[in-house]
């Protein structure tokens, strides 16, 4: 039946070329029109079984809340220049409403002015009533330093890492009441020093400044999300930062981009500068080695065009089976090319042998597809069937890419056993035309039949060769260790990625959280709560930061009335006398004293951020070129007369202090309707019932995928319902895990039977799949020796050699069964399978040279496997034949 | 022969399975809690960011570990800062060299982290507490290791709700002690090394504290030790912890 559908194709394709030609071409554009309906989506969602509640819910928080996907801008330069630059910066790109939905630039700073004391819990408010109770600049002083010596609570008081942010931000604000005053007493006072005094005390510094002022962090919340369509996320980052860079330029600030979606822009802004460059590498590879192997100049361009016919009908039959493709169903179409490009080989490697030989060419092409034919066809159909056992995996991604590539194969195989034949019956008709006859030439490959030979004659010395170094490749894959740094993927200097590391060292901020919600404040308030315990968190966000807590409002109100009661009741200090003079400079000591004996605290705690920003205001110990700034400040007006810069300055401030004290003791209500609209969008949703609570985790989860599974674990302890892309991308990896080894039993159990069934004998079965299995096992060995690790991209090359690695062992054993003579299958069938295994090496090979490293480490993986696939197809087979006919014939 | 090793044999087995916790334990408290001890201890703590950072401190530690005081030495950045422990650290006061003031710490401190350590305050000063605080309980032996079971008794503040000490059978010293919260979740092990005999008492060189809970250790190393050492009255006082 078969070997009558294969006469059958050839014959046709020379007697009847024409309409053969004609009927290929109507079915590849009806194909190809069902294939332009095909979409990509990029979304990891996109991945994730059907119905899976962590892929539901964040596609649901991504819809009702614009801020689970944004867009981070670091900037870096001069203070003044990076202010600047936020201010213009804001509404230029709140301009582009069709990319851009808010942007944030600093705090809501009015909304602290009168609600900031309400936030204090009970304890805090305790412990720092005293400061706001006297609003004089010297009673301020007196008070600040009582705080400050009030019985210490320990280290524990600044041993989480919000609470040691608290106090960065506490002495970030201190610096600038330090740095106004400086200025009043140097005679250049700002504008407004009292407001810019007292402000830089009670809120702090209002920008998002890293603590030494050198870098602004400005978050841009997009309309779009990353399951858009993925050019829009392309333009849209493309344009936001264009109009970034022009702005900073003005400014002289070095600006840049990170976060998830433009991460996502430079990987496939990388994966497109590289495609071409290696496509052009690979295919100048393949054209070579085609022209010095068949000695046919079109012989590369009959392969590719039999290829992309191929191609074209896998996609349309594609565009039956799925809705769109996905991650890994988009790299389809370069593995069929591979595949397809073998198929090819093998007809064309028959045809030329034939026609070389001086056969005509009906009686070649018939006994080019009756010889190989079989071998592509059970080639094929075993690497069909291996991608097709994909589909009993629980992921979406893996269940589609084997549906897909399973039918992508077989169409590939059939438009090349139909369209090649008909192209090559074109060739030889244009060359009759033209009265162009080739020399009969000998163009098989000689020498592999001599090696192949070589070996079957001294089987006994190879076959235990084999046999050693398998057990050493064994034993040194089991040892191959895996590169848990997701980033070492990632190009090389990519700006979004080293804006990452810029972003935890300073601000304490991942690029990617995890996220839940809940319609219940006090539950948001919990969960909170409970996730600031956890040892892999850095900080949580959620509405409860600016709702007060329940629990003792009644105790928090009166701490406030009777703060504004004694605050009014209070006289306000007007001149200054030279002995408050003198109590100025003292208390100006006793502060520095506080915040040395602090950094001194921080230091033997290991708390690094409090250490450095203490510094600035008092100094180092080992650092004598490093003036702190209230040491500066002391020594620059001790024994100076200071009397009227400070009546002014306490004129200044103590008005202006008041005056925010008591409207920060307003009695005023605080719920989530009176909260402003920038804090209300970034926590409650679109339908203002569900709230968002953000977990950051303390260190770059990327850099170490174990911290990674720490992190998720620990946050999933507290609520399942946690999503977002690290929960995400976890569950992607176990499901893949699991996936990945249940397919690759299945694939090798389904090719095990395909094979039996179709060589009806239970050694050649066994022949065929020991170069896959003797390969795989060389070629993590190998990778292990030679230095490499297992990333989460070469390890998918594992089950792809399965695929890939099966044709060498099925088509020499198919030939065998014909010739039943080592020489002529090598000499013939050897030269095919060097030549698939050399194009496919060249083709994987060249993905070596792929900025985006991650694709290089599944490049060089494949192309080590399929090496050694061929290697133990050349080695193994002439000893097994050698075995088989003397033991078991 | 064989029934005179039999016989020893049985006699061992049977003296071992003798021992109670507390006997255990009063023996442990005799080679743990000298009179009087003076170390330099080597201590390397994880910084928020990260780093490893070394300090070097001289400890004293008086009245069978009642009094404990700490004098860091290295680097110069903390050098003359001191830690004053008193009353098995109910009372914790801090020196601090560069403006030469003592500040008294919140007896809440005491089941705190010691600055930056995965050590508390109260691991530093338990000494022979543990008999009176804990309630305990003889497990199956680990070789050749008794295993004890410690349960706070109810009103002792720590912040420990259970406790267990692996002890060599050899000479009454404990190598592994592993410390439960009070959810009964496992959070720390004290993991003693390099156990030397110094005038007469067990003493391991080296001590790492692992925090299973967050992920991070600290090391210990006493550079040396003496036991044969006297302090004046005044030694364990806020005025002494100037000088």
């Amino acid at each position: 039946m078969r070997k009558r559908l294969l006469i059958f194709i050839g014959e046709n394709a020379v007697n009847n070329t024409y309409l053969m030609s004609f009927v290929i071409i109507i079915m590849t554009l009806i194909l190809g029109a069902m294939a332009s309906r095909l979409q990509v989506s990029t979304s990891f969602t996109e991945m994730m079984p059907t119905g899976n509640a962590k892929a539901e819910e964040f596609e649901f928080i991504l819809d009702e809340f614009n801020n689970a996907s944004n867009i981070i801008l670091l900037a870096e330069g001069e203070e003044h220049s990076l202010k600047d630059f936020a201010l213009e910066l804001k509404p230029r790109l709140e301009d582009l409403s069709h990319w851009v939905d808010r942007v944030d630039i600093n705090i809501p700073v009015e909304f602290y002015q009168q609600h900031g004391l309400k936030l204090l819990k009970s304890n805090e408010l305790k412990n720092f009533s005293s400061i706001y109770e006297n609003p004089s600049l010297i009673p301020f002083l007196v008070n600040l330093n009582d705080s400050f010596e009030k019985e210490y609570q320990g280290d524990e008081a600044l041993s989480t890492k919000r609470k040691e942010l608290d106090a960065v931000r506490f002495l970030d604000g201190l610096e600038k009441f330090v740095e106004v005053q400086k200025l009043v007493f140097d005679g250049t006072p700002p504008i407004n020093p009292g407001k810019v005094a007292t402000d830089a005390i009670l809120i702090g510094e209002t920008y998002f400044m890293s603590p030494d002022h050198k870098l602004i962090l400005i978050m841009i919340e997009p309309v779009f999300n990353m399951v858009d369509d993925f050019q829009i996320v392309t333009d849209a980052v493309d344009g936001i930062e264009k109009v970034i860079k022009d702005i900073a330029l003005k400014y002289e600030v070095e600006a840049g981009l990170t976060g998830t979606l433009v991460l996502a822009r430079d990987e496939m802004v990388a994966v497109e500068s590289d495609s071409w460059r290696i496509t052009t590498l690979a295919l100048a590879g393949i054209f070579i080695l085609f022209v010095a192997s068949f000695r046919i100049w079109v012989s590369p361009l009959l392969a590719i065009t039999a290829v992309i016919f191929g191609v074209i009908w896998a996609m349309g039959i594609t565009s039956i089976l799925v809705e769109n493709l996905n991650m890994t169903t988009a790299m389809m179409g370069v593995i069929l090319v591979g595949l397809g490009i073998d198929f090819s080989i093998h007809i064309i490697s028959g045809y030329t042998e034939f026609r070389n030989a001086g056969t005509d060419a009906l009686t070649s092409m018939i006994s080019a597809l009756v010889k190989s034919g079989p071998g592509i066809i059970t080639g094929g159909l075993t690497t069909a069937l291996a991608f097709l056992t994909m589909i009993i995996s629980e992921n979406r991604g893996m269940r589609e890419f084997g549906l897909v590539a399973g039918f992508g194969i077989v169409a590939t195989m059939i438009a090349s056993l139909i369209v090649l034949p008909v192209l090559l019956a074109l060739r030889e008709r244009l060359l009759n035309k033209f009265k162009r006859t080739s020399v009969p030439k000998d163009i098989s490959f000689k020498f592999l039949a001599d090696i192949a030979f070589h070996i079957y004659n001294h089987s006994l010395i190879y076959g235990f060769s084999l046999i050693i170094i398998t057990g050493i490749m064994l034993f040194e894959a089991y040892q191959i260790k895996i590169d848990y740094n997701y980033l070492n993927m990632e190009p090389v200097g990519l700006e979004s990625i080293k804006l990452q590391d810029k972003l935890v060292d300073a601000f304490d901020l991942s690029t990617d959280f995890v996220v839940f919600t809940s319609t219940d404040l006090d539950e948001v308030r919990l969960l909170t709560e409970k996730s600031g315990e956890l040892s892999s968190v850095g900080h949580t966000e959620s509405i409860s930061d600016y709702i007060p807590d329940d629990k003792d409002s009644a105790l928090r109100f009166r701490m406030i009335r009777d703060i504004r009661r004694t605050l009014l009741s209070t006289p306000v200090q007007t001149s200054i006398s030279e002995m408050d003079v003198q109590q100025f400079l003292s208390e100006m000591k006793r502060l520095e004293y506080n915040i040395i004996e602090l950094q001194s605290l921080a230091y033997m705690g290991g708390q690094d951020r409090i250490y450095e920003k203490a510094a600035l205001l008092v100094g180092v110990v080992d650092d004598t070129t490093l003036t702190g700034k209230i040491s500066g400040l002391i020594e620059s007006i001790d024994n100076r007369d200071i009397k009227s810069e400070l009546t002014y300055f306490t004129n200044q401030f103590t008005p202006h202090f008041r005056e925010s004290v008591i409207e920060m003791t307003n009695a005023d209500p605080l719920d989530i309707s009176l909260l402003p609209d920038d804090i209300r969008k970034r926590f409650v949703g679109n339908s203002g019932e569900t709230m968002l609570i953000s977990i950051y985790p303390k260190k770059n989860i990327w850099e170490d995928a174990k911290f990674l599974f720490q992190f998720t674990k620990d946050v999933e302890s507290i609520s399942s319902k946690a999503t977002g892309l690290p929960p995400i991308y976890v569950e992607l990896l176990r499901l893949m895990a699991i996936d990945g080894k249940n397919a690759t039993m299945f694939a090798i159990v389904a090719v095990f039977l395909l094979l039996t069934l179709d060589f009806r004998n239970i050694f050649y079965t066994l022949f065929a799949m020991v170069p896959l299995i003797f390969g795989t096992i060389w070629m993590v060995g190998i990778m292990k020796i030679t230095g490499l690790q297992l990333t989460m991209m070469n390890i998918m090359a594992i089950p792809l050699i399965i695929g890939i690695g099966i044709d060498d062992g099925v088509h020499v054993l198919h030939r065998y069964r014909i010739e039943k003579d080592i020489r002529t299958v090598f000499r013939s069938t050897g030269k095919a399978i060097f030549l698939t295994s050399m194009t496919t090496m060249l083709g994987f090979g060249s993905l070596w040279f792929a900025t985006y490293r991650g694709l290089g480490s599944m490049g060089i993986a494949l192309f080590i496997g399929v090496g050694t696939c061929f290697i133990i197809s050349i080695v193994a087979l002439p000893v097994l034949f050698r075995v088989h006919n003397k033991f078991i014939s | 022969m064989k029934s005179l090793i039999l016989s020893l044999f049985i006699t061992q087995f049977i003296f071992c399975q003798d021992l109670t916790a507390s006997a255990i334990l009063d023996s442990m408290n005799r080679v743990m809690t000298p009179e009087n001890v003076k170390s330099t201890i080597r201590q390397i703590i994880t910084t928020s960011r990260g780093n490893e950072r070394e300090f070097e401190y001289e400890m004293f530690s008086g009245s069978k570990g009642e009094n404990v005081l700490l004098r860091y030495t290295k680097p110069n950045v903390v050098k003359g800062n001191a830690i004053l422990m008193k009353n098995h650290s109910d009372d914790i006061w801090i020196y601090f060299q560069r403006t030469r003031r003592v500040r008294k710490l919140a007896s809440s401190s005491k089941n705190q982290k010691v600055e930056g350590s995965d050590f508390s305050y109260e691991d530093f000063s338990s000494g022979d507490t543990w008999k009176e605080d804990y309630d305990n309980k003889r497990l199956l032996d680990e070789d050749d290791k008794y295993v004890l079971e410690l349960a706070p008794k109810p009103d002792v503040s720590t912040s420990y709700g259970k406790m267990i000490v692996v002890i060599r059978k050899s000479d009454f010293y404990p190598d592994i002690i592993r410390y439960f919260d009070k959810n009964i979740v496992h959070e720390k092990t004290l993991t003693m090394e390099d156990i030397r005999n110094i005038e007469g008492y067990p003493t391991a060189m080296k001590m790492t504290m692992v925090n299973h809970l967050e992920d991070t250790k600290t090391r210990m190393e006493i550079v040396n030790s003496t036991y044969n050492i006297s302090y004046p009255d005044d030694y364990f006082t806020e005025r002494y912890l100037r000088e």
